[in-house]
């Protein structure tokens, strides 16, 4: 069984397939992480109107294939590169980020539209210039409690009473807030001040953070996500860096 | 199974692009039925590739002498250096004909999804290269693609910095393409109608 399938779709990689075919991964509004070939994409006249690049909105027709091979792409039309990401290089490693993430915490075929709006707005954020730290730290917390793993914030992970006091850990392998009498077994577990968890619980809630709350909140704040991120995925993406470069630098 | 010696081969074929387990079988398999000659000179053809190319100590141009022959040649206009990705995108611009300048070859783009940054290209020598002075104008000529994009941006902030004239090649190449596919006049319309940032 085959069907053709239109939606719209942020391009999270490309790589060349042959001579003039190029393999996709993109995330689709409607169908989740899609791993796709475009044939004849790089020839001079296709149905593509030119090869793909990444971090482009498209909207795509797709043929989806059985499981085990990869689906073929049959018309695509760009609508949106998010050009202006591309001219600041922490706007860009901070958009690539943004797509490895997501390409890193999905497995094909399990879609979730409110992850695709997440990030098609965080491109368009990046373009339209918002600033870089919020809006990535914004983006983490947010794809956390999409997927489901948003840390425990407000009661500690071991006693699971309140935690209170100026110093919490936070610690990945608990999910999050231990309180200092539990202190926790987890090797990586980081010791912050409690202003750094309030603003992660501000993330991802959605409510606004005051990253100057603490004069290094967010050398705190970024410490405490790595440790996070790196360990649900187990590794470190290559993109994190980049983004750490683009988050902790100083800007004007 | 496969002797060993079949294995290796077939294994490293299928390391190259666009080959795969059966292209690479039906290759080790033709390999066996020609003279051993035959065989050996592509071996040695490998390993000259390999022992006897390198980079220009100038401009990271793939070169069998420390100095390419562009770099070597007292005619071309020394004051200019257009950038590109690739050697190959060099050659595509030399079969213009419509460029007297050199060049510097970056060995690649910047790419945090790959995980290639600033100190993986060439950059730093570009930038030693234009303050040791004698150069009147950067051309960039990355590709337009997001991470040419990307590269030409970083370049230009970094060379404008260093007291550079940049300017770069115009959008003639579609969106997403390379030098490597595009066609002569192209690629010296491009060149003509440089601009400043
Ligand atoms: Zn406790
Ligand atoms: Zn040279």
């Amino acid at each position: 069984m085959t069907r053709l399938q239109k939606t719209l779709a942020v391009s999270l990689r490309k790589y060349d397939f042959s001579e003039t075919s190029q393999v996709l991964h993109l995330y689709t509004r409607d169908y989740g992480k899609v791993h796709c070939i475009a044939k004849g994409a790089k020839r001079k006249k296709s149905a593509f109107h030119g090869p793909f690049d990444v971090m482009v909105l498209y909207e795509v027709i797709r043929l989806e294939k059985q499981p085990g091979a990869l689906d073929l792409l049959t018309a695509a039309e760009a609508l949106r590169d998010y050009r202006e990401v591309r001219a600041d290089f922490a706007r860009f490693s901070a958009a690539s980020y943004a797509c490895d993430l997501v390409d890193e915490f999905t497995l094909e075929g399990q879609p979730q539209p409110e992850l695709f709006e997440l990030l098609r707005r965080m491109l368009e954020a990046l373009a339209g210039g918002s600033p870089v730290t919020p809006s990535v730290f914004s983006f983490e917390a947010r794809l956390l409690r999409i997927l489901g793993h948003a840390p425990r914030i407000a009661e500690c992970g071991v006693c699971r009473r309140r935690v209170i006091g100026p110093e919490t850990y936070f610690s990945a392998r608990d999910g999050g807030a231990v309180c200092v009498r539990c202190r926790p077994r987890d090797p990586t577990r980081l010791l912050v001040p409690r202003a750094v968890l309030d603003a992660m619980g501000a993330f991802v809630e959605g409510r606004p953070a005051d990253l100057r709350a603490l004069p290094n909140l967010v050398d705190h704040l970024r410490r405490v996500m790595d440790t996070y991120l790196r360990h649900l995925l187990e590794r470190e993406p290559k993109t994190m860096r980049f983004m750490r470069e683009a988050v902790l630098a100083p800007r004007p | 199974m496969y002797a060993d010696p079949i294995l290796r081969l077939i294994q490293e074929l299928t390391k190259l692009p666009g080959i795969g387990e059966k292209t690479a079988e039906r290759l080790v398999f033709h390999l066996l039925t020609q003279p051993k000659e035959d065989g050996l000179r592509l071996s040695e053809a490998i390993r000259d590739l390999k022992e006897k190319v390198r980079s220009c100590g100038t401009c990271y141009n793939i070169t069998e002498a420390d100095l390419c022959e562009i770099c070597a040649n007292a005619q071309r206009d020394h004051a200019l250096v257009c950038v590109v990705e690739q050697s190959k995108d060099l050659w595509a611009i030399e079969k213009s004909g419509a460029y007297r300048g050199v060049y510097h070859v970056l060995h690649g783009h910047l790419s945090p999804l790959d995980g290639v940054g600033p100190e993986n290209l060439t950059i730093g020598r570009l930038v030693e290269r234009i303050r040791k002075g004698g150069i009147r104008e950067v051309i960039l000529a990355t590709n337009p693609t997001a991470e040419g994009d990307a590269t030409a941006f970083y370049l230009q902030k970094t060379l404008g910095a260093v007291g550079a004239r940049v300017t770069r090649i115009a959008r003639g190449l579609p969106a997403g393409s390379s030098f490597e596919y595009a066609s002569r006049t192209i690629v010296s319309d491009a060149l003509l109608g440089r601009r400043e940032f």
